[in-house]
């Protein structure tokens, strides 16, 4: 027998164990006495983050769409505010619409007189004639 | 060792913790002893002793009874030994303990008991330098008197590979012996 085998020999009849073995064992059974932990498959975590992040994705797009649909709509008002501005905002001067129509009745006051002054010469030359 | 009944085995499937209870008592000391001569640390060897009873009560069901139940559970402790060989690093730095290789050697007192820290050191000195595989395949089928189809069983190791391992295993540890001064 040669030193290996001679040293393998007195080392196969040794059987070691442990110092505190009945703690040993309570302390086994503690650990199998605690729930076990669920274990979630891969493939459920993997489900789990991308509908997560789809689900983030959709919300930031709702939200920035909003966003953009009330910037445009301010937009869009403040433009037609602006072209439409003159007509909404500075409609004619009201004194000038009162002058407009004093006139207007002068001119038709006058024609009126002059009419009728040339209804009356009418008439009295025709008087004068019969 | 002894093995325990089917009855307690079937009761364990049941969930029965009492006779999970003697199930650990039964094999605890065998799981140990096989840890630390694989792992040559004793604290390395009670958390893979633990880890193994854990993982054969939460995969019980998985057992099939028509192979002994040591087996099984033999075969699921090597395999967490061997994984944690894998990640250990600091066997390298070992130094080699000569003076127990001399009291092994000399056979001054051959039924002395190894404390288990003595043990673990004279097997660290043998083992060290070689390769997880080679030193599994030594301990089992040299140190714990494993047949290569019980190795080849608790290693996933094929018969080829468990005979390479080997010889490379014993040609390493004789050179070292040879060094050491006990050619």
């Amino acid at each position: 027998m040669d030193k290996l085998e001679q040293i393998t020999e007195r080392l196969r009849q040794q059987k070691p164990r442990m110092a505190d073995e009945e703690a040993f064992v309570n302390s086994v059974m503690a650990l199998i006495d605690e729930p076990r932990p669920h274990i979630t498959p891969l493939w459920l975590k993997v489900v789990r983050t991308v509908s997560s992040l789809a689900a983030t994705f959709l919300i930031i797009l709702y939200v920035w769409q909003q966003w953009e649909v009330a910037a445009v709509g301010n937009a869009s008002q403040l433009s037609y505010i602006e072209q439409n501005a003159p007509a909404i905002t500075a409609p004619e001067p009201e004194a000038m619409d009162r002058k407009a129509t004093i006139d207007e009745i002068g001119k038709y006051l006058a024609e009126r007189e002059k009419r009728h002054e040339m209804r009356k010469h009418s008439i009295s030359h025709n008087y004068a004639r019969l | 060792m002894n093995e325990v009944g089917q009855d307690n085995i079937e009761r364990c499937k049941a969930g029965d913790k009492a006779a999970f209870r003697t199930l650990v008592q039964s094999y605890q000391r065998w799981l140990f002893g096989l840890s630390l001569k694989l792992l040559c640390d004793e604290e390395e060897a009670k958390d893979i002793v633990q880890e193994t009873l854990i993982r054969v009560w939460q995969h019980l069901r998985d057992y099939d009874e028509r192979r002994p139940f040591s087996a099984w559970a033999g075969t699921i402790c090597t395999r967490l030994c061997m994984d944690r060989l894998r990640q250990l690093s600091h066997h390298d730095d070992m130094t080699d303990d000569v003076a127990l290789l001399d009291m092994l050697v000399d056979d001054e007192s051959p039924d002395r008991r190894l404390e288990n820290q003595e043990l673990a050191a004279v097997i660290e000195t043998l083992v060290q330098g070689l390769s997880p595989k080679q030193r599994t395949t030594f301990v089992l089928s040299q140190i714990e008197g494993y047949d290569s189809a019980a190795v080849s069983e608790m290693t996933g190791m094929s018969a080829e590979q468990i005979k390479s391992n080997l010889y490379v295993a014993r040609q390493t540890i004789r050179k070292r012996l040879k060094r050491l001064g006990y050619g």
